[in-house]
């Protein structure tokens, strides 16, 4: 019997970049299996973008290293690696067509009658020049551009940007399928109810530090809210604060959060002693982890 | 790669082909009333240095056309060469390579996770826009110098024109003189974002400037110094003519492979001073 060790399609080793004295990402590690959708969340500055550019090659990193399908990062590889920025960098005196045909002569996998599909799909007007599009058009044009070289890699930051909500479904249909076929999406986006839906692993930024990631499903498993009611004001909890596993307690009035990782029968218990008029045990949705991995509220 | 930098000069080569036509053309009308004298001047030279190609029985004094850095001999037969005409079309295709040279800056303004994520190495990607740029530089040229033959058959005044006997050293001095703008502007403008356009603008006052600058009676350091600067601009180079009068060409007693080695080496180094900055940006 022999044991293949495949190498995950994106493996980031201790990444930091540092501009100046701030520190834009620090020391982060993830390791993007091949065919996953990894959704990349944070608050604006956390280091979604230079993690991204780092990883492209497309800003130097201070230490650290990415290595894709096991190999650092080779100019060739780009025929099947496609890259969205976060504000698509097309040349806005360019027309849709021209993009397209620039990018059929430039990648050997390009895909035209997949280009002319996608372009259909997002409703975009190839004769009309970048300048003359919205931004959610700029987008969906940089999208048709990336999807259609049936890229094994894609890396998509903000790709729902400024689409309308039926374009954004189609993109995370896109990025559904294209996983479906192999293909490894790394992508970012403040719409945590998308991410929630397309992605299987996520990973969590703030401030350039890695807070949480891992499978979407085991995080909501182990992330739990304990939810208590009194007649009064709702209590202080001393024990609450020195549990390692409550992450966060939040006191309104006669309510009482905690925000727990794993089951919280150690927290109800401690709640029940103070004789509330209700308890109960809630799952956590991904934009909850998120908030309180962010410290927000 | 190649088709958007095809694409991108294209537009900037049809709006110079159209000016060059236009002048062309308006010449020709203007000149077939016998109402137009078209005086070629030299500045720095004398009265007598003036070639005046004119239709034989115009009036003169009409309409000047000077060109600062005319590389040519000018006699006071009334004749002109033909390697004026290459001069001329060398200062259109200079202003040319001047507004193409900032094809990285181009690049850099907000496109380049797009250029960047193509399959080719950063050095190659330049290498291949500056080939279409290059190419596009010698073919405004060409056109130029097409248009002005075509005027000077076209109006019979080819009896007006001689083979100068330096012909091909001018010739290569005119190639060089485009390609040279190139490579500073390129070099000038590689790192920068925005405003590259007033930067490669700012380059030609500024070489205009350093040439006047010389021709002054400076304290012999300073004009040391301003010598050793014009070493990098391409105008030095170009402004040579065999009239005599000319400071630099006494400065440095420049010879035409002189000026062509000087032009060669501005375009060589402006090259890879762009290529460096290039392969250092970040997005």
């Amino acid at each position: 019997m022999t044991v293949e060790l495949e190498a995950p399609a994106i493996d980031i080793r201790s990444l930091a970049k540092s501009y100046g004295d701030t520190l834009a990402v620090n020391n982060l590690s993830v390791e993007i299996p091949k065919g996953s959708i990894f959704g990349l969340l944070g608050t604006n500055g956390a280091g979604k973008t230079t993690t991204f550019k780092c990883a492209l090659g497309l800003a130097r990193a201070t230490s650290g290293q990415v290595m894709f399908g096991g190999y650092p990062l080779a100019p060739p590889m780009f025929e099947s690696i496609s890259y969205m920025p976060e504000r698509p960098a097309l040349y806005e005196w360019m027309t849709g067509a021209q993009h397209i045909e620039c990018a059929r002569r430039t990648f050997a996998n390009f895909d035209l009658p997949r280009a002319l599909e996608l372009a259909n799909l997002f409703s975009l007007d190839l004769r009309k020049r970048v300048r003359t599009l919205s931004k959610g058009q700029q987008s969906a044009m940089a999208l048709t551009l990336a999807f259609a070289t049936h890229p094994n890699i894609l890396v998509l930051d903000e790709p729902s940007s400024g689409l309308d909500p039926l374009h954004q479904r189609h993109v995370l249909d896109l990025m559904i399928d294209a996983a479906a076929g192999g293909a490894t999406v790394l992508f970012s986006s403040h719409q945590i109810g998308q991410v929630e839906r397309a992605a299987d692993r996520v990973a969590i930024l703030h401030r350039g530090e890695l807070v949480l990631q891992g499978v979407v499903e085991d995080i909501k498993a182990q992330e739990k809210i304990v939810e208590a009611t009194f007649d009064g004001d709702a209590p202080r909890f001393s024990e609450l604060d020195a549990n390692p596993n409550v992450r966060r307690v939040m006191r309104q009035g006669r309510l009482i959060r905690a925000y727990i990782r794993g089951a919280g029968d150690g927290v109800v218990a401690v709640i029940q002693a103070a004789s509330p008029t209700s308890v109960r045990v809630l799952d956590q949705n991904l934009e909850d982890i998120f908030l309180v991995a962010v410290g927000g509220n | 790669m190649y088709y958007k930098e095809f694409l991108r000069v294209r537009g900037i080569a049809l709006w110079f082909a159209i000016a060059v036509a236009a002048v062309a053309l308006l010449v020709f009308v203007s000149s077939g009333h016998g109402h137009v004298h078209v005086d070629l001047v030299q500045p720095a030279l004398a009265a007598s240095d003036r070639v005046a190609p004119t239709t034989p029985g115009a009036p003169s004094g009409a309409t000047n056309v000077s060109r600062p850095h005319a590389g040519v001999e000018i006699n006071d037969t009334g004749r002109a060469p033909f390697s004026l005409l290459l001069a001329l079309a060398s200062f259109v295709a200079a202003i040319f390579g001047t507004m193409v040279g900032t094809f990285l800056a181009a690049e850099n303004c907000g496109h380049l996770e797009v250029a960047w994520t193509r399959p080719v190495s950063r050095l190659s990607y330049a290498a291949r826009l500056m080939l279409v740029d290059v190419a596009a530089i010698l073919g405004v040229l060409a056109f130029t110098v097409l248009v002005g033959l075509a005027l000077v058959y076209g109006r019979g005044w080819q009896s007006y024109m001689y083979m100068d006997p330096q012909f091909w050293p001018v010739a290569a001095t005119e190639i060089a003189f485009p390609l040279a703008w190139f490579g500073l502007v390129a070099g000038l403008t590689a790192s920068v974002r925005t405003k590259a356009g007033a930067i490669a603008g700012s380059a030609w006052v500024a070489s205009m400037f350093l040439l006047i600058l010389l021709s002054f009676d400076l304290p012999p350091i300073i004009h040391g110094l301003l010598a050793a600067i014009n070493y990098v601009n391409p105008l030095f180079y170009g402004s040579y003519s065999s009239s005599g009068s000319e400071p630099a060409r006494h400065l440095l007693n420049m010879t035409p492979a002189f000026a062509i080695g000087g032009l060669v080496g501005i375009a060589t180094l402006g090259i890879a001073a762009a290529l460096a900055q290039w392969r250092r940006l970040e997005a």
